[in-house]
């Protein structure tokens, strides 16, 4: 309603209405209306056009008026307290009703914020209702008064002077001045039901109003027929009266009776009929139009002219100041009276007038008095210029007189008067400021009265603002009245104030939140605890989730306890939920919080009287985003480890293992997309576990006790199986979370049948009390290609779940957490299947640390867990081992290669009873954690949907370091064909020793000897073996191995010397290595493995290197390598270093070698455990070794008499050997001349004198130079030299050399000679 | 001048810091919540439509947001959207006088989140933060 309509409605001209009791009788007995109730529907005239001219000498029209009629016994404001006390039954009834007001801050975000809270409305009205009939005011005096009588009264005219006579008057009429007299109208009330017996003609109610109009004039009388309505129906016109009937206040007044009939079942105005009401209306139309009006202009112009006469003049003004300041003396006394609250409401009012309610219009003739009814007559008439000027005149005597209270209303109407008038908006709401502030008592005043009055000039201010927008001074204005205001009153103020910061631009939310919680606040304290909740419920969600972490708490503490008081425990459970996440809150707080949840859980259940759903629960902290999901289709996973592994490392692996080096379904396998994608699904098979990885953490500093933690899913059956109930197994876990755990927990569920599966989300009990739930919240695809990647990693929550199939159970025993490197360990593999048999099985091995004997299964028949009966056992023995490697791929960079074991397509694994072992052999070769990848193929006998099953396993080993070995070959000096080996064994070992067994070369051909010089290291000792040492020196160049019996504590070093005989010709390539002895056990199987994986690796390298390269350039490389290969195995001989054998050529270069590399192995044994260990050193190339080998021999020590002889001639032999696989040409050159053996002819012949050079003390005899031509691979030759000796001592022959000179490919050399030493000494 | 709660309020509105420097205990530094949660929209207010002429430069100093009762809140914004608070149990504060305290307590925050230990826009735990705001802003001026 516009502010302006709302203003006329609230003044404007009141009618007091009288009635008798029959016509009471006829109007309450059949409608349960009294007849101010019935006439009130009817006071509103809306299409008038009545002329009126009241002092101007220009008339205007009114269009529309509004008549307010009351009971004459009801025109009385009630006391303050009982004003008060309505007042708080009003907000007390608009609580029973609060569940039904909007969402607020839903509605913020829907940019649909009300205007007001449903109660305010209301509120606001009966506050003003409750200031009506003020002292001050006269706009709420009765202008007209009408007599209501029963058109069955016999006289009507005498009743009607009677009544009159007789009637209650109100407080301000009671002292009316004779100026101003009250109109008076009678109405003829006739009851229109059909009457048993006809009633005589002298009494039809047309006769009677004759006989009214007769006695009281013509135009003062009128007739209303009621109750022609069918009373047995339901009222259709009940909804006219529901916005007029107002409920009373106790001691009655405010318009009101006390007391009012009940409610009718048929409801208000059953009995009347439509035409009853057209009647009625018509009736006070005539009434207003032809009778009040006219009078109202009438009363206006006589107030007006006794102002004139009073105010007007010289003599006037004398008389008014004098007056003034008499008047100004009794007023203060008045008003002081009247605001200290002493004047009660007389019990009967009427008839007991109050001396104390004249106020300042005690004496009506007084000059202000006529001011201010002239003003409001004006008013009333809607004549507001001169009501505004009246107002203003009154103000500045108010003014000048200090009398606030009346100066206060005066600009309270004003502010109303100028509004109607068209004033802006400023000078309106100046004018109600004003008013605030004069009605608002002082610091130390307690006067009741003032704050209500300044209050309602703040409420009309407030509507004012609001409806034209000024929101900030509708806040302002209702923020000031809170203020002075108590308990309920002013926290609906403060509502409604925080309702205005809402249509800010952008709305103060949070400003708006406070006020609402200080609202709640002042309502719980009034013990209005339903508006109090309401308040905060209503902002608790401005602080949720922002971390206002004492503020959530508080909110939700006092709604969770409320709630509770108020018998919602659903609210409360809901309220002490939210408070359980506090981190930050101490721990016995937490404690308490948690307690008071369960407590109000515990009542919901037991009130609910069947268990508690699934309630949002923050605790534990759940991360729902990102579930880990795990299972097995056609990819099995045996351990935690396997899956562990990347993806694509196991496809790796699988491409080995399956016959078509296929894993998975094509576009071609599918036909269409749909059918690849559908392909493509997630699978997993009905009967085996799908597990789902949850981050669970206690944010909390006490301890969680998590129960019935279990998987949520749902299992769509196959329309086949339809109707089948229990169809998912869910595992139920307990967790008990410490204070600030995180810990991951894997949930499994099986689903037993086929059908579509969908994991939702997660469910648990808190501690055995409070069940939660969760549903998994995957984040939602991004687009482009890095939100298909993203994608991809998602979990997938939703399974085809295939029919169950058999499984292959692998279990491998007897492997150690921790081992050293190099130890055997002997361990056992048993096989058996779940769900039926297997068969087709394959193993696949990516590390060559494992070794499988079949064989040996056989041996072990009488073993429990092989197959008992003898068809088995013949089953068992055609698994064949056919252990081989085969290399990845070329296009898959693998460093590592695959051993592959296959049983056969004959043999089968069924159940546990078919359970099948055999022994394996651990030999890690390198130190360091060790993860053995182990691939199993096998193919289920039933299940149509998996043809195969692959069985991903993983075994983490941890070895630890147990021996650093290290050998060095170097060519024996005094022999051509033998090498020295220097073996450094450091112990890595931190607490434990070991004892060395042996050393034994496993290379063909060649032969270990010990060397027992006691030129040996301090430390070591190198002893053949004591039982065969017979044997071995009887055939010392034909041993392979050598026990040493040594043992070697932890962090020491051994220092062990041989001597190695190479073979005496070249062996052919396949020869080697010689497999014929290494697989007598697992070592030397393993060192056999060890090394075909060397050989296996340099030919993938070479392959590798092969490929890269362009095809035009092939055949160059092949040369240029071939070149390489014999040069780097000259430039190692050279400078005594070991060709690398991982090198481009390195097959070559040792092809070429004439003797090639041995390869050893050491055995040893822990002496702790008894452990046995092997290290394996493969192709130790000797060091310091030319192409062609040669040594000068011959005698040593000699004696000589120089007395007879001056020259010594001593006998030399130089020999040759040809290390290298290619023939080559050599010339050896002794004496000092080396200076010219640039000058040496390749080709030049033996022969030529040696020239005697005078300065040394040996001569070289014979031959300068001495050329072989050819010198094979291999070969031996021997030069004989001379050499004279001139003098006795020690002679030191290294004046000689050699240089060779290889034709294909292009090799060449120089090998100078190690010196030779000669003792001469005198002969007797 | 008397302060009685410092606070420090990120860009997404969250407390970083909050100190009560009365002996109030959790009551107090509820109501001084509810206070400087109440006065971060007219922090908002003055920053979308600050109140200067066009030549004016930017001033961090936002001057006094929110009068209670009892209490003034005063604020405080930062380049990089940082609110500083502070409520005052005194209804003459100068500004001169809060721009003084404004920057001491800037300074202390600029000090606390350049330790490269801290993350942005995380609370903050600091204990030399801590002492620094109750040992420089206390009333000594």
């Amino acid at each position: 309603m516009e502010f302006r309509a709302q203003t006329l409605e609230n003044i404007s001209p009141v009618v007091m209405v009288v009635a008798s009791p029959e016509a009471e009788a006829i109007c309450q007995s059949q409608n349960g209306l009294t007849v101010t109730d019935l006439l009130r529907p009817h006071g509103f005239f809306h299409h008038l056009s009545v002329p009126v001219r009241t002092v101007g000498e220009q008339s205007y029209r009114i269009k529309e008026m509004r008549l307010r009629f009351y009971e004459a016994s009801a025109m009385y404001q009630p006391a303050p307290k009982a004003a008060d006390d309505h007042l708080r039954n009003v907000l007390s009834n608009a609580a029973k009703n609060v569940a039904d007001t909007p969402d607020l801050l839903a509605a913020i975000k829907k940019g649909e914020v009300p205007d007001a809270l449903p109660w305010f409305k209301k509120y606001r009205e009966e506050y003003m209702r409750m200031l009506r009939f003020s002292d001050n005011e006269t706009f709420d005096h009765p202008v007209a008064c009408l007599l209501v009588l029963s058109a069955s009264e016999p006289n009507v005219v005498q009743a009607a002077e009677e009544m009159f006579q007789t009637m209650p008057l109100p407080p301000a009429m009671r002292d009316s001045s004779p100026q101003s007299p009250v109109l008076r109208h009678h109405l003829l009330l006739h009851d229109d039901r059909p009457q048993p017996a006809a009633p005589p003609p002298d009494s039809q109610p047309e006769g009677k109003l004759a006989q009214m109009k007769e006695g009281l004039g013509d135009g003062a009388c009128s007739l209303v027929r009621i109750n022609s309505g069918d009373k047995q129906r339901k009222s259709t016109l009940a909804g006219l009266w529901h916005s007029q009937i107002r409920s009373p206040v106790d001691g009655g007044g405010a318009g009101e009776p006390s007391s009012k009939p009940s409610v009718p079942e048929q409801g208000y105005g059953a009995a009347l009929s439509t035409s009853d009401l057209d009647g009625l209306k018509r009736s006070m139309e005539d009434f207003a139009v032809r009778a009040l009006i006219p009078h109202l202009e009438g009363k206006v112009r006589s107030l007006s002219q006794q102002v004139a006469l009073t105010r007007k003049g010289f003599k006037n003004q004398i008389k008014t100041l004098l007056w003034r300041n008499r008047s100004a003396t009794s007023s203060a006394i008045l008003s002081s009276a009247t605001s200290n609250g002493q004047a009660e409401t007389p019990a009967t009012p009427m008839r007991t007038p109050r001396a104390s309610t004249t106020g300042v219009f005690s004496s009506l003739s007084g000059s202000q008095a006529q001011l201010r009814q002239l003003a409001d007559a004006a008013f009333l008439i809607q004549d507001f210029e001169t009501a505004a000027s009246t107002l203003r005149t009154l103000a500045v005597d108010y003014r000048s007189e200090k009398l606030w209270h009346s100066y206060a209303s005066v600009q309270e109407l004003l502010g109303l008067a100028t509004f109607m008038t068209g004033a802006s908006m400023q000078e309106v709401m100046t004018h109600f400021k004003e008013a605030f502030q004069r009605f608002s008592p002082g610091e130390r005043d307690t006067n009741r009265d003032g704050v209500r009055y300044a209050t309602r000039s703040m409420l009309l201010l407030a509507q004012y603002a609001s409806l034209h927008g000024q929101w900030a001074e509708a806040h302002q204005a209702l923020m000031r009245a809170h203020l002075q205001e108590e308990e309920g009153r002013a926290a609906v103020l403060l509502e409604q104030a925080a309702l205005c910061l809402l249509h800010h631009q952008p709305p103060c939310i949070r400003r708006f939140a406070f006020h609402f919680v200080l609202a709640g606040l002042r309502y719980n304290s009034c013990n209005l605890r339903n508006l109090g909740r309401h308040a905060y419920r209503q902002v608790v969600g401005v602080y949720e989730g922002r971390q206002w972490a004492f503020i959530e708490e508080h909110l939700h503490d006092v709604l969770g306890k409320q709630s509770k008081a108020a018998g919602d425990l659903h609210g409360a459970v809901r309220h002490f939920l939210a408070m359980l996440p506090c981190p930050r809150s101490p721990p016995s707080w937490q404690t308490f919080y948690l307690r008071q949840f369960l407590d109000a859980a515990t009542q919901l259940a037991a009130s609910c009287k069947e268990e508690l759903g699934p309630l949002d629960l923050p605790l534990p902290l759940v991360n729902m985003r990102h579930p880990q999901v795990f299972y097995d289709n056609q990819t099995c996973h045996a351990n935690g480890a396997a899956r562990a592994v990347p993806g694509s490392q196991w496809r790796r692996l699988e491409s080995l293992l399956l016959p078509g080096g296929d894993a998975g379904p094509n576009w071609l396998d599918a036909g269409s997309k749909a059918n690849l994608a559908s392909l493509q699904n997630e699978v997993c098979v009905a009967g085996e576990a799908v597990t789902v990885a949850v981050q669970l953490s206690n944010p909390l500093g006490i301890p969680l006790v998590i129960s019935r933690l279990s998987v949520l899913a749902h299992l769509d059956p196959l329309e086949e199986q339809e109707g089948s109930a229990g169809s998912i197994l869910a595992e139920e876990v307990e967790v008990t979370l410490a204070a600030g755990e995180a810990r991951e927990v894997r949930l499994q569920l099986r689903p037993q049948m086929a059908g579509s599966l969908t994991i939702r989300g997660i469910t648990w009990t808190l501690s055995d009390i409070a069940r939660g739930e969760r549903i998994f919240k995957l984040p939602a695809a991004r687009h482009g290609s890095r939100a298909s990647r993203d994608h991809l990693r998602q979990p997938k929550l939703l399974f085809k779940v295939i029919p169950s199939a058999p499984l292959l159970q692998v279990d491998l025993q007897g492997l150690p957490g921790s081992v050293p490197e190099g130890a055997l360990v002997q361990g056992r593999l048993h096989l058996s299947s779940r769900g039926g048999p297997v068969s087709n099985i394959r193993l696949l091995a990516a590390e060559p640390h494992l070794l499988l004997d079949l064989s040996a299964s056989l041996a072990n028949s009488a073993d429990d867990t092989l197959p008992s009966s003898a068809e088995e056992r013949d089953r068992t023995a055609q698994a064949e081992s056919t252990a081989s490697f085969r290399l990845p791929q070329a296009n898959v960079p693998n460093k590592g290669q695959a051993f592959i074991t296959s049983w056969g397509s004959g043999f089968s694994v069924d159940g546990q009873a078919g359970a099948c072992s055999w022994p394996v052999c651990f030999h890690p070769r390198l130190s360091g954690r060790l993860l053995l990848h182990l691939l199993w193929y096998f193919e289920p006998s039933s299940g149509e949907d998996l043809k195969f099953r692959m069985l991903r396993m993983v075994h983490e080993v941890e070895v630890v370091p147990s021996l650093d070995c290290r050998a060095q070959l170097i060519p024996a000096p005094d022999d051509l064909h033998t090498y020295l080996l220097r073996l450094q064994i450091n112990s890595l070992q931190e607490a434990e020793g070991l004892e060395l067994q042996q050393l034994a070369c496993s290379s063909p051909g060649w032969h270990l000897e010990p060397l027992t010089s006691p030129a040996q290291a301090d430390s070591s000792s190198g002893s053949e073996l004591p039982s065969e040492s017979a044997a071995n020196r009887a055939r010392s160049i034909g041993s392979r191995a050598v026990r040493l019996q040594q043992a070697l504590p932890a962090k020491l070093q051994a220092l062990l010397y041989f001597r190695l005989h190479p073979p005496a010709q070249p062996l052919p390539a396949q020869l080697q290595p010689d497999t014929g002895q290494a697989a007598e056990d697992a070592a030397a199987r393993f060192h056999l493995q060890g090394k075909q994986l060397r050989l296996a690796q340099a030919q993938a390298a070479h392959d590798r290197q092969q490929a890269s390269q362009p095809k035009q350039k092939q055949k160059q490389k092949e040369r240029q390598e071939a070149d390489t290969a014999v040069q780097i195995q000259a430039s190692t001989a050279s400078s005594n270093a070991a060709p690398p054998s991982s090198a481009p050529g390195a097959v070559q270069a040792s092809q070429r070698w004439a003797g090639g590399a041995p390869d050893l192995s050491l055995h040893w044994l822990s002496s702790h455990d008894h452990l046995p260990g092997t290290h394996h050193l493969y192709e130790c190339w000797p060091q310091g070794m030319a192409g062609v080998q040669m040594v000068l021999r011959g005698a040593s020590d000699i004696q000589h008499n120089f007395a007879a002889q001056p020259l010594c001639r001593v006998q030399l032999q130089l020999s040759l050997r040809n290390c290298l696989a290619a023939e080559v040409a050599a010339v050896a050159t002794f004496g000092s001349t080396l200076q010219d053996e640039a000058s040496a002819s390749w080709t030049a012949a033996d022969g030529g004198a040696a020239d005697v050079p005078a300065c040394h003390t040996h001569i070289w005899c014979g031959r300068k130079q001495a050329h072989i031509a050819a010198l094979p691979s291999g070969a031996v030759h021997h030069i004989a030299v001379e050499v004279m000796l001139t003098s006795e001592g020690m002679h030191e022959l290294n004046d000689f050399q050699l240089r060779w000179k290889c034709s294909v490919p292009q090799l060449s050399g120089t090998c100078h000679g190690k010196p030779h030493f000669i003792r001469i000494s005198s002969q007797p | 001048m008397v302060l009685v709660c410092a606070s420090v309020v990120g860009r997404a509105n969250n407390p970083l810091y909050f100190r009560s420097l009365l002996p109030g205990g959790d009551a107090e530094i509820l109501k001084f919540q509810y206070i400087v949660h109440c006065a971060l929209d007219a922090v908002e207010e003055k920053v979308t439509s600050p109140q200067r002429r066009s030549g004016d430069a930017v001033e961090s100093y936002l001057g006094l947001l929110y009068p209670t009762e009892d209490y003034r809140v005063y604020g405080y914004i930062s380049n990089t959207r940082i609110k500083l608070m502070l409520i005052v149990d005194d209804h003459v504060a100068r500004d001169d006088e809060m721009r003084q305290v404004f920057k001491k307590f800037h300074q202390a925050y600029v000090d606390a989140a350049s330790n490269p230990f801290y993350t942005a826009n995380t609370p903050l735990t600091s204990k030399r933060f801590d002492s620094t705001v109750t040992a420089k802003l206390t009333p000594r001026t």
